[in-house]
């Protein structure tokens, strides 16, 4: 009977981290770095702020499912943000806060950003929700996003169908998640931008001077040995 | 936790989450607190101007909704327009038996335009305000 490899060398090592809050100088293991590693991040931007007067509700954050970073040799640090949740609004008349932008770099070099959700509109200036944050991996925003302003008008089946046309596309990884956009905040329906986790997402509720605060971002950093 | 700005050229690019960063201005205790997008004088913070609201609109709506953008007068032409000339019913009644009516298809510029030819619609800013896009909360719109 053959013998496995993995029988012989074992498993690639990992090491997982949660982060809430950033971190601008994390050490990649020594046995990821040299070339010999890689980064899978998950996680996303903050949530948008409500607008002020039961306004619009803030966009989600952009989100991650395990992207894959390749760590080039020489970085021993990853530099990790956590974007800040959209503040709220101050009085009826003004918007939510947007949300941080959660990201990742290595080297110098910004390998994945998460962009915050955008804060709603106050019911005084139309009230319109705002838009879901955007992605950029390498500073290239990928084309499948959907990004609208108006959430009466950002469907769930929009950026799904978009997200699973990426995925059938790729030919090496198919089952490969990038972040793809948070949703616009409801402006008719009393429904924040769609969020998966507690984190990220445009916060419910009401208010009728100020407006209640998204959510803040994280992040999920998972270093692999490279075999 | 702190909350920190990080600021770009007087605007502030990011805020996030940290104990410590270097060059980030906390903005923990500030009430309201800044977001990205906001302006910096390296003494206070404020917030970026309102957005303009964005009206949403379609070019689909029902029947009743394209036909009440005429005139009374307009209406009255159109009948005698209609009385004269069999082409002109016959696209009327190719407009009635339509689903709706959606001013970005070409069959119905043209029928806009034609208006505009034999005299029922007076001129050209009539003729754009019978195509224009409907407000897409208007109770004519249609998805």
């Amino acid at each position: 009977m053959p013998t496995s490899l993995r029988s012989i060398i074992g498993a690639p090592r990992h090491q997982r981290f949660l982060l809430t809050t950033s971190n601008a100088a994390l050490p990649v293991p020594s046995w990821a770095q040299g070339g010999k590693g890689a980064l899978y991040v998950s996680g996303c931007g903050g949530g948008g702020g409500r607008g002020g007067g039961n306004g619009g509700f803030g966009g989600s954050g952009a989100f991650a499912v395990d992207h894959p970073v390749v760590i080039p040799s020489g970085v021993i640090t990853v530099s990790a943000v956590v974007g800040a949740a959209g503040a709220a609004a101050p009085d009826a008349d003004s918007s939510g806060g947007n949300g941080g932008s959660t990201s990742v770099t290595l080297g110098g070099v910004l390998a994945l950003n998460l962009g915050g959700g955008v804060g709603g509109q106050p019911t005084s200036n139309g009230g319109s929700g705002g838009a879901g944050g955007t992605p950029s991996v390498y500073g290239t925003v990928p084309t499948f996003t959907s990004n609208v302003i108006n959430g009466a008008q950002a469907s769930v089946t929009n950026v799904y169908a978009a997200h699973a046309e990426y995925l059938r596309s790729s030919r090496v990884m198919n089952t490969l998640s990038y972040g793809v956009s948070g949703l616009g905040g409801g402006i008719t329906s009393n429904t924040g931008g769609a969020c998966f986790t507690p984190f990220g997402g445009a916060n419910g509720g009401y208010g009728s001077s100020g407006s209640p605060a998204g959510r803040q971002g994280v992040l999920i950093l998972t270093f692999v040995e490279g075999l | 936790v702190r909350t920190f700005a990080i600021i770009e050229d007087g605007i502030v690019a990011n805020v996030i989450l940290a104990d410590a960063w270097p060059n980030g201005i906390d903005v923990t205790d500030l009430t309201p607190r800044p977001g990205p997008g906001w302006s910096y004088d390296s003494e206070t913070f404020s917030p970026p101007a309102p957005v303009e609201p964005v009206v949403q609109t379609t070019t689909r709506m029902t029947h009743l909704g394209f036909l009440s953008r005429m005139t009374a007068d307009e209406w009255g032409r159109f009948e005698a327009f209609l009385a004269s000339s069999v082409e002109a019913r016959f696209a009327k009644a190719l407009f009635d038996a339509a689903r709706d009516v959606d001013t970005a298809r070409p069959d119905v510029q043209q029928f806009a335009n034609v208006l505009r030819m034999v005299g029922v619609l007076e001129s050209d800013s009539r003729v754009a305000d019978l195509l224009a896009p409907i407000p897409a909360d208007s109770v004519h719109a249609l998805p």
